[in-house]
């Protein structure tokens, strides 16, 4: 099961007939869902009774012969347990159950809100399984773990999600629904989120729905806080994770709690640290290769039936060493480092964190409320205000021994966003359900420091709407949507301050839908027109990158780029196969990318490869294929392939940066239960990443690495205890301690991967 | 403890959104001023003298007042050194970005146990030795140069940086100055 939900449980019509000590009760009713899966992979289980009925095809469910008591309700999907409530059964009772992700009060009994969240894009969610096995990573690492999927890094602690070939700007990750917005434009800036704070991260491929962001050309990742307890209660998670390499660890609390007398009242707390020490590669440290991250998040949240408020604010804080072989001085020091054996410098373990060095600090505050207006909809009002700092420490501090003392950045950018979105969705009405939405963002940025990029005011505004309607087995999916966007930027120029300024208007739509052929097989495609502003840097960057060792420079007069994306999706769930296929192809009328230009500039430092902002035509296409099969109750076999080409048409060669063709493949065992031990597994995975042979000439230093094959084991286990039942999953990274280089790595000019690294994971429900 | 639970998260709520909003001081339409790094090396002059005073004293500039990016640098001079003759080398590099200019060669000195000048002639017949120390290493602030006959070729002359690492060679470190100039000799 690929996807991760919360369904609330409504209580609608308890008949008041009581039959004492009498065992013909029945519990029936209807699952509305707008799941992707058929819903016949659905089981709702009384625990307790031991009794459990298969939800038909069309929602429905009956189980008979009930005694009178208390019992656990579970709903399951493919035999993991997705929802639990504790449910008494006193007469017939008859459920409705929506698939939603508010949770509303369990008091109420009339069915509340048919949210008609129906997708008709692909989207795609950590489960539960790959959360508990990924806890620790970073939000870039734990999410290649979701196919089609991978990540630029630049070294092990910075890590961007790359979707069908296109990151930074061109993929937009919502925080708490928030763009976040923090010099996403840097190859080397990771996105600053915690994933602890949440339990549902998910990722939408390719602008399929306008209704996130015009701008998200390469997809949404969607990272949304993991929210209150449903019943009156406090219950939370603690989280360790271990890792050897780097000799690493994680600790995570969060809590929950709902008052009894204020059942509308929800608070939640979560906290997160991390320490890490320089990590190994198979024949070397890296040093300088630590992280300390301390992150904490509050929400408080009042939810009634007509209208709710939700407080949000979440800090997150951290330091990373980077690599110190990797802040080479020129071109010829580039060139060297490649050719070593071994990064030259200290070899040792350490958890100290030198120059060269970033510290980045984000804050979101985030205010939001809905209020029901009348039986038709729902409306929605956002504001989110965040704080982006970024602080780069150079590897050389001054030579002026005063003036390293007071130990300053080497360059300071502060961005501050506000955004205020407003939205009404509205309920089916004649089959059509829908929303209009305005979203509106002010941004600043300032510097300190050396200059990469300028001071800059940006505005913008964006109208969409969306409506959706269901044609018997065809739901269609059609959305509009415009935006305006004007960006000023500041900077010194001959002792005058330029304030040039940018403006971009522009539509973008969606058109999708999704076939149910049968009740184990659907098809979805989706066609988007999107586009997207030039970012700061492809503007006004000029100067050396440093720790690229190349010179870039930006193009004032860049056009905004324009794309096509038309995607579709073939998924089959046939009892003990599963399939899933996605097919893409992506269009850009305008692409923008970094063309080489010659000659080389030339510094006191040396002569340095030059890039220029450029724009082009271009298309990235390719396939992401699934497969599982319950080969019998003990052997699952789950296998991924991604493929992907991306063309510079108008260059007529490859496009920079895209990822190689790979395969994954693993095999789940599923071991007997012992006392106390039970949801036994232990399984095998093997992947393989090919040769990119596919890159453009002249636009790097050196060759792509070769392919490599990585093995892993995880054993995982669930121990019951009296208190609660603890997940523990023992994992061993690189079991072969195989000595290798990925594309996608800009420390593969310098340095080797990871080599073996060891993980024990443990996950401690708290619930009283 | 159910109820002291709750009191400690209402309290950590609470404390948590006081504690927090960070904010920018600065001015987004009034940039901070044009700060170069502090250490901007523009100017690296290379001086030879003939201590025998045959033959006259030659410089060579390389000069970029505006550092990586912006303009191109606006002077980069030939070596043009007499035929069959011994010079004394003295390297100053400027920051002539500051008014007046800061003589970053001076700064170098006081660190010269961090940093060493490599000198890689190609085609040209001189011989390059360095003539200072810094107590264990030689630096390169001061070199002795010996010139062969009539020939023309290029002398790449790098300053490496080499804090914690020095060990007289010129593989470690980080390079902060890489020029090749073409060098001439007559």
């Amino acid at each position: 099961m690929k996807r991760f939900y919360t369904i609330i449980l409504v209580l609608s019509n308890l008949f008041g007939f009581s039959q004492t000590d009498s065992c013909t009760f029945i519990l029936d009713g209807t699952i509305h869902t707008d799941i992707e899966e058929p819903t016949n992979s659905l089981q709702i289980v009384l625990l307790n009774a031991q009794k459990g009925a298969r939800i038909a095809a069309d929602g429905s469910f009956l189980i008979n012969d009930i005694c009178k008591g208390n019992y656990t309700l579970q709903i399951r999907c493919f035999g993991e347990t997705v929802q639990e409530n504790e449910i008494t059964i006193q007469s017939d009772t008859s459920l409705s159950l929506l698939l939603d992700y508010h949770i509303h009060n369990l008091k109420e009994f009339e069915v509340i809100i048919d949210e008609n969240e129906q997708n008709t894009f692909i989207k795609n969610g950590l489960t539960p399984k790959q959360l508990n096995q990924t806890r620790g990573l970073s939000l870039g690492g734990m999410l290649e773990e979701i196919n089609g999927v991978r990540t630029l890094k630049t070294g092990n602690s910075i890590a961007k999600p790359i979707i069908h070939g296109l990151h930074s700007n061109r993929v937009l990750i919502l925080n708490n629904s928030i763009r976040q917005e923090g010099q996403q434009w840097g190859a080397e800036h990771a996105p600053e989120i915690d994933p602890f704070v949440s339990n549902s991260i998910s990722v939408v491929k390719g602008a399929n729905s306008i209704k996130y962001g015009f701008d998200a050309i390469g997809g949404v990742i969607l990272v949304e806080p993991t929210r209150g307890a449903k019943t009156a209660g406090t219950y939370g998670e603690v989280n360790l994770v271990g890792l050897s390499n780097g000799r690493q660890g994680a600790v995570s609390g969060s809590m929950h709690t709902r008052l009894k007398k204020l059942a509308a009242l929800s608070l939640s707390l979560q906290g997160s640290l991390k320490r890490g020490g320089n990590q190994h590669t198979p024949s070397y440290y890296l040093n300088n290769s630590g992280i300390k991250e301390t992150n904490f998040s509050t929400l408080v949240n009042w939810e009634k039936e007509n209208y709710g408020v939700e407080l949000f604010y979440s800090q997150f804080n951290t330091d990373l060493g980077i690599f110190s072989g990797s802040h080479i001085g020129n071109l010829t020091d580039l060139q060297n480092a490649f050719n070593l054996e071994k990064p030259l410098g200290e070899d040792k373990f350490s958890y100290e964190i030198d120059r060269p060095r970033q510290r980045i600090e984000h804050e979101l505050s985030k205010v939001s409320m809905y209020f029901k207006t009348g039986d038709i909809g729902k409306l929605n009002l956002v504001y989110g205000r965040q704080y982006n700092l970024r602080y780069e420490y150079d590897k050389d501090q001054s030579l002026n021994d005063s003036i390293a003392n007071l130990n300053r950045p080497d360059l300071q950018l502060e961005l501050t966003t506000h955004t205020v979105d407003i939205n009404w969705k509205h309920f089916a009405k004649k089959g059509f359900s829908g929303e209009i939405g305005l979203n509106s963002i002010y941004q600043k940025n300032t510097y300190t420091g050396r200059m990469f990029v300028p001071n800059f005011e940006n505005q913008g505004a964006g109208l969409f709407w969306i409506e959706r309607k269901t044609i018997k087995k065809l739901l269609l999916e059609g959305g509009l949507r415009v935006d305006y966007r004007r960006l000023q930027s500041f900077f010194w120029e001959n002792d005058e301050i330029q304030s040039p300024t940018n403006e971009y208007l522009d539509w973008a739509f969606n058109i999708g839908g999704r076939y149910s052929i049968n009740n184990f097989s659907s098809i979805r495609f989706n066609v988007a027109k999107t586009w997207r502003p030039p970012s700061i840097n492809e503007l006004y960057s000029d100067g050396l990158h440093h720790g690229a060792a190349a010179v870039e420079i930006g193009d004032a007069n860049l056009n905004q780029e324009d794309a096509l994306n038309t995607s579709i999706e073939y998924d089959l769930n046939y009892k003990w196969l599963r399939v899933n296929v996605q097919p893409y192809f992506n269009y850009f009328r305008n692409h923008i990318f970094l063309e080489p230009q010659l000659p080389p500039t030339l510094t006191i430092k040396g002569a340095f490869p030059t890039f220029i902002f450029k724009e082009t035509e271009a298309r990235i296409y390719g396939v992401d294929f699934f497969a599982e099969a319950q080969i019998n109750k003990v052997f699952s076999y789950v296998i991924n392939v991604s493929l992907l080409r991306g063309y510079n048409i108008s260059l007529n060669d490859h496009l920079l940066q895209m990822p190689a063709d790979n395969l994954k493949n693993r095999l789940n065992i599923s071991l007997p239960q012992c006392k106390g031990l039970t949801h036994n597994e232990f399984s095998i995975q093997h992947s393989f990443v090919a040769e990119q042979s596919r890159v453009p000439e002249n636009s790097d230093f050196i060759a792509p690495p070769n392919a490599y094959n990585l093995f892993d084991l995880t054993l995982s286990s669930e121990i019951t205890t009296p208190y609660s039942s603890v997940n523990v999953s023992i994992g061993v990274h690189n079991l072969f301690n195989t000595r290798y280089r990925d594309y996608l790595n800009r420390f593969r000019y310098y340095a080797d991967e990871l080599g073996r690294n060891i993980s024990v994971r443990i996950k401690i429900p708290i619930n009283q | 403890m159910k109820k002291t639970v709750q009191y400690f998260l209402f309290t950590g709520l609470i404390a948590t959104v006081l504690v927090s909003c960070k904010k920018d001081d600065d001015l987004v339409d009034v940039p901070a001023p044009d700060q170069n790094e502090v250490e901007l090396i523009t100017t690296f002059k290379i001086i030879f003298t003939d201590p025998a005073n045959v033959a006259p004293t030659v410089e060579a500039i390389f000069r970029d007042e505006d550092g990586d990016g912006g303009n191109a640098p606006s002077q980069f001079d030939d070596i043009v050194l007499a035929e069959n003759t011994t010079y004394n080398a003295e390297i100053i590099l400027l920051n002539e970005s500051e008014s007046p200019a800061d003589t970053i060669s001076n700064e170098v000195l006081e660190e010269d146990g961090e940093h060493l000048f490599c000198f890689t002639p190609a085609g040209t017949n001189v011989i390059i030795t360095r003539t200072d120390t810094d107590g264990t290493f030689e630096v390169g602030l001061q070199s002795q140069w010996v010139t062969g006959a009539a020939s023309q070729g290029t002398t790449e002359i790098s300053l490496k940086h080499q804090p914690g690492v020095k060990d007289g060679s010129c593989a470690p470190g980080e390079t902060d100055i890489e020029l090749n100039f073409v060098t001439i000799i007559q």
